[in-house]
């Protein structure tokens, strides 16, 4: 991940106080995680995603993946761990990637949030969405979505880069079905691609 | 046959009737091959393939066909469905091991913001065996209020104290006596003398499947009372049997979609518990019901792969014969499930082991990825790697003497494509440079059935506008379904694959088999060839009756229409002059005949760096040269071998649940603290598909995705071996383990 946001449903968390909790074992800890943030009141968000203008009222519980998914119907980003772990809700947020599973939707205010799907589509896709199919760096799929952003981000920033840079820029972003070396050829060959682009 | 046109030699020719004379087809592999009698063939069969056949598109790069839907997120996974006024469930879990159900109140939830439904899965009396074991489902508008609701429903348990989560602890106390571990390096090596006689024991973990998307639907009752399900599952017409069984529906009033989902690896084969507990949520509530089970759930209730223990003693002479092997193996598959392990009994003088299962309040195994193999393989592969070791033979050389004539033939095109000479350590346990890292490799062999035969059905439509329509109600794990309907469809039509429409993942098309066993591809493929077969052969039918010419002087080749051996009409051409109405014809999967093998073969070579001050085991390199008959995407083939071999990498060094005895419950429920292998972790991989025909069917394919992920695990052990110079008996091979090995042997220093 390239960063934190300022508000986050990690640091929210933390508010709730779990610094008493740490010694308990951690699957009770996980427990208190897990539960259900508490019913707060609702506020007018306006955000925009993919371009597009959204306005609604939003619960302060309500993290940007459940908006995304449930609210405003975009299911690209996907939703596995639920928390923070895995990388498959990841989005562009003001051009950063953050895992939208750990980001308050209130926190998104004004804010500009880009999915898999707003960076290309079947009749226009991005080099990268071409590059995966191309190498087959997916299987299932269900990781792709979180991939691809994290995968563009890097390119955003390091237009050219290294094996290794890439393996970094990807560590947050699980794959179950094990497509990872695919990937990394996948993201190598956009790059390429990109560069040419830029060059022509 | 003559090739008029520019058509090449390898378009395939329709015959103008069909094939009536048995034909003996030659199967195996190039170099190793043997004429197949197909006397067992059933006459109505489109003509098999075989090793001499030239294909056009079988076995090329052909990229998935739905890669770019899911690489743009507009796929919709069962777990994405929106349908209009979807509410959304959650489950309440027990928090106890074992015991009964004293009280439940259910009053608040079903009053609470929000819900429209509740649903008791164990009811007031009844048992509970497992931590996690599914109580209460509620289903509201939207899923913090099914959380929230879940928090007002009173559940009193009656817990029993006898519970025991870790029989493992019990049957190692009983296990057979086995040689004192090395206490030095020399002690390690070879021991020069006539035989090796050892007796050894080892043990394995249990493994979380966690597939990426959840496992679940979303059901809803429609107004005419049948039941929707768009459910993430492996077999779509098993969880149509299941719901229609549950729910006392006709199976054709139950109708499942699965057009594409997130992974399963065994786990989704049965409906479970969520699957009907949805169901009844969306009857109770009269709207659509989303019930995708939490990260925490799929830890503890979803399945796994049974952890085991093995004792082996065997022996082996210095020619490098196996003269003895007796096992004892046990399976520790939780409250239910099976935790048997298969052992590589190609090896000569290799024996099956005693086995017994040991069950414990745990969530039940299911059916994961070549269940029992890694396990047994495991076992049984460090044991052949030791006796090579203590006789001071290359354990290839140990391996080439003992196994089948096509799996010697692979270990030799492995050893020479990964420089086996080059890279094993021949003084383990030390390295070039002092307190550099150790170096080492290994190898494993694996066996696996896959040859398909459940009796699957496939429609092909060639309609008027020139596209063909393919259709099969199967799912797609993730292997390529759909573009296995394609290539084989585009392959016996001769014509481009674009023209190819596939539909699957939807229970009103022909019945297809369930996604386990790597049975799909080789049951599909040749009821897809039977049907593009069948309708080609209409469409000259058509074309005869239509221009009024004899039948007999038409075929069909390289997608064109030939007269008198002359090209005569394109495909499209041809298609223009059917008529309104398609043509459709229905393929059949005919049993399989003896074909080459009754399985497919494959090995595995392993080049690992241990660093000896931290016993962090780094893979640098696996090669995989596996068969699986015919190849028909080479592409998503290659994917499934790296996949295999990742997954088993990650069982290899990291995955292990942990379990707090005591309590019975499990550690790291969420996927920060059960670790899978990440992009850091990747070794270079080579997939070698060892590209044969079987001859079993008309398409000679077999599976593909258990198979490779059978001996990673022992080949990377046995790399970590002739690295340091002695064996760790234990997966995973986390560096504390892998360090015990270094400090007893080394005495503390390299």
């Amino acid at each position: 991940m390239d960063s934190i946001p300022p508000f986050s449903r990690r640091t929210f968390l933390k508010g709730l106080s779990l610094a008493p909790l740490t010694k308990l074992p951690a699957e009770v800890l996980h427990e208190r995680r897990h539960a259900p943030l508490p019913a707060g009141e609702e506020e007018i968000l306006q955000l925009q995603v993919d371009g597009q203008e959204w306005k609604g009222k939003v619960e302060a519980r309500t993290t940007l993946l459940d908006l995304l998914r449930n609210r405003i119907g975009n299911t690209g980003p996907k939703e596995v761990c639920d928390l923070g772990a895995c990388g498959a809700c990841t989005v562009l947020l003001n051009g950063r990637t953050v895992n939208a599973c750990m980001t308050l939707a209130l926190a998104c205010q004004g804010a500009t949030v880009v999915t898999v799907r707003g960076i290309g589509s079947p009749r226009y896709p991005h080099p990268l969405q071409e590059a995966f199919v191309e190498d087959d760096a997916l299987q299932c799929g269900f990781c792709t979505p979180g991939m691809i952003l994290s995968a563009f981000a890097l390119l955003e920033r390091n237009a050219n880069p290294t094996r290794r840079e890439i393996q970094e820029a990807l560590a947050g972003n699980l794959c179950r079905c094990g497509t990872y070396t695919r990937i990394f050829e996948a993201v190598e060959r956009a790059a390429a691609e990109l560069r040419r682009r830029r060059n022509k | 046959m003559s090739s008029p046109n520019n058509l090449e030699k390898k378009d395939e020719v329709f015959p103008t009737s069909p094939p009536s004379e048995q034909v003996s087809i030659r199967a195996g592999f190039p170099g190793l091959s043997r004429m197949i009698e197909t006397s067992r063939r059933n006459p109505n069969d489109a003509p098999p393939w075989s090793l001499d056949t030239k294909f056009r598109i079988v076995g090329t790069e052909v990229p998935r066909l739905d890669g770019l839907a899911k690489a743009t997120g507009v796929a919709v996974y069962p777990s994405d469905f929106r349908p209009p006024k979807l509410l959304f469930a959650a489950i309440l879990r027990s928090p106890i091991p074992k015991g009964k159900v004293a009280e439940i109140d259910i009053s608040k939830a079903e009053t609470a913001k929000g819900v429209l439904a509740v649903a008791v899965a164990t009811n007031k009396g009844r048992q509970v065996r497992y931590v996690g074991q599914e109580i209460v489902a509620v289903a509201a508008e939207t899923r913090a209020l099914a959380e929230d609701a879940l928090a007002k429903i009173k559940v009193v348990f009656d817990a029993d104290e006898a519970f025991d989560a870790d029989p493992i602890q019990k049957a190692k106390a009983k296990l057979p006596e086995v040689d004192a571990l090395p206490a030095s390096l020399a002690e390690a090596g070879a021991n020069g003398k006539e035989e090796a006689v050892l007796r050894m024991a080892f043990e394995t973990q249990v493994q979380m499947h966690h597939p990426l998307e959840p496992h679940g639907v979303t059901a809803w009752f429609k107004p005419d009372g049948s039941l929707e399900v768009w459910a993430s599952t492996q077999g779509t017409f098993m969880m149509q049997r299941s719901m229609a069984q549950a729910f006392r529906l006709p199976p054709s009033r139950v109708h499942v979609m699965t057009p594409v989902m997130g992974g399963g690896f065994g786990s989704k084969l049965q409906a479970g518990i969520e699957a009907r507990l949805c169901a009844e949520l969306a009857m109770e509530a009269g709207r659509p019901v989303h019930l995708f089970v939490d990260r925490r759930g799929q830890a503890l209730a979803m399945g796994n792969r049974p952890s085991s223990l093995h004792w082996i003693r065997a022996k082996a002479n210095r020619q490098g014969k196996i003269l003895d092997w007796e096992a004892e193996s046990y399976g520790f598959p939780g409250f239910a499930g099976s935790g048997r392990v298969a052992y590589p009994t190609f090896y000569r003088g290799v024996r099956r082991p005693r086995h017994r299962d040991l069950r414990g309040n745990t969530g039940a195994a299911r059916a994961f990825r070549a269940p029992g193999h890694p396990q047994g393989f495991f076992a049984a592969e460090s044991m052949i790697d030791e006796l090579a070791c203590r006789i001071g033979m290359d354990p290839l050389e140990f391996r080439i003497k003992n196994v089948d004539p096509i799996h010697a033939m692979q270990l030799k095109m492995g050893a020479k494509a990964f420089g086996w000479k080059q890279r094993f350590n021949p003084k383990p346990g030390r390295s070039p440079e002092p307190g550099g890292p150790l170096r080492g490799a290994g190898l494993a062999c694996t066996r696996w059935g896959g040859m398909g035969g459940a009796r699957a059905r496939v429609l092909c439509r060639i309609h008027q506008d020139g596209t063909v329509e393919v259709r099969n109600g199967a799912q797609d794990i993730g292997t390529g379904t759909r573009t296995v309907l394609a290539v084989v469809t585009a392959e016996t039509l001769g014509v481009d694959i674009k023209r190819i429409r596939a539909h699957i993942g939807d229970t009103r098309d022909p019945a297809g088999p369930s996604s386990g066993g790597s049975t799909t591809t080789p049951t599909l493929a040749p009821a897809i060839r039977h049907a593009a077969w069948l309708a080609g052969k209409e469409l000259l039918d058509r074309i005869a009756e239509q221009k009024r010419l004899p039948r007999k002087s038409l075929s069909l080749k390289g997608g064109k229409i030939l007269k008198d051996q002359k090209a005569f009409l394109s495909f499209e051409e041809a298609c223009r002059l059917i008529g309104p109405e398609p043509i459709e014809a229905m393929g059949q999967r005919y049993r399989n005949w003896r074909g080459f093998a009754g399985g497919v073969a494959g090995c595995q070579f392993a080049e690992v760096e241990v660093d000896p001050e931290t016993g962090i085991v780094q893979v640098k390199r696996i090669l995989a040269v596996q068969d699986c008959g015919t190849v028909i995407d080479k592409k998503t083939t290659e994917s499934q071998v790296i996949g295999a071999i990742i997954q088993g990498l990650s069982y290899a060094l990291f995955e292990e649940r942990l379990l707090d005895a005591k309590l019975g419950r499990v550690l790291g429920t969420d996927l920060e603290h059960y670790r899978i292998a990440g992009s850091m972790e990747m070794p270079e991989i080579i997939p070698i598909l060892n590209k044969g025909c079987n001859g079993h069917n008309n398409t000679g394919a077999a599976g593909i995705g258990e198979p490779p992920t059978i001996p990673t695990s022992a080949a990377i052990a046995n790399a970590v071996r002739n690295a340091i110079g002695a064996r760790v008996h234990q997966l995973p091979l986390t560096p504390d383990r892998v360090l015990a090995v270094i400090d007893r042997i080394h005495g503390g220093k390299q």
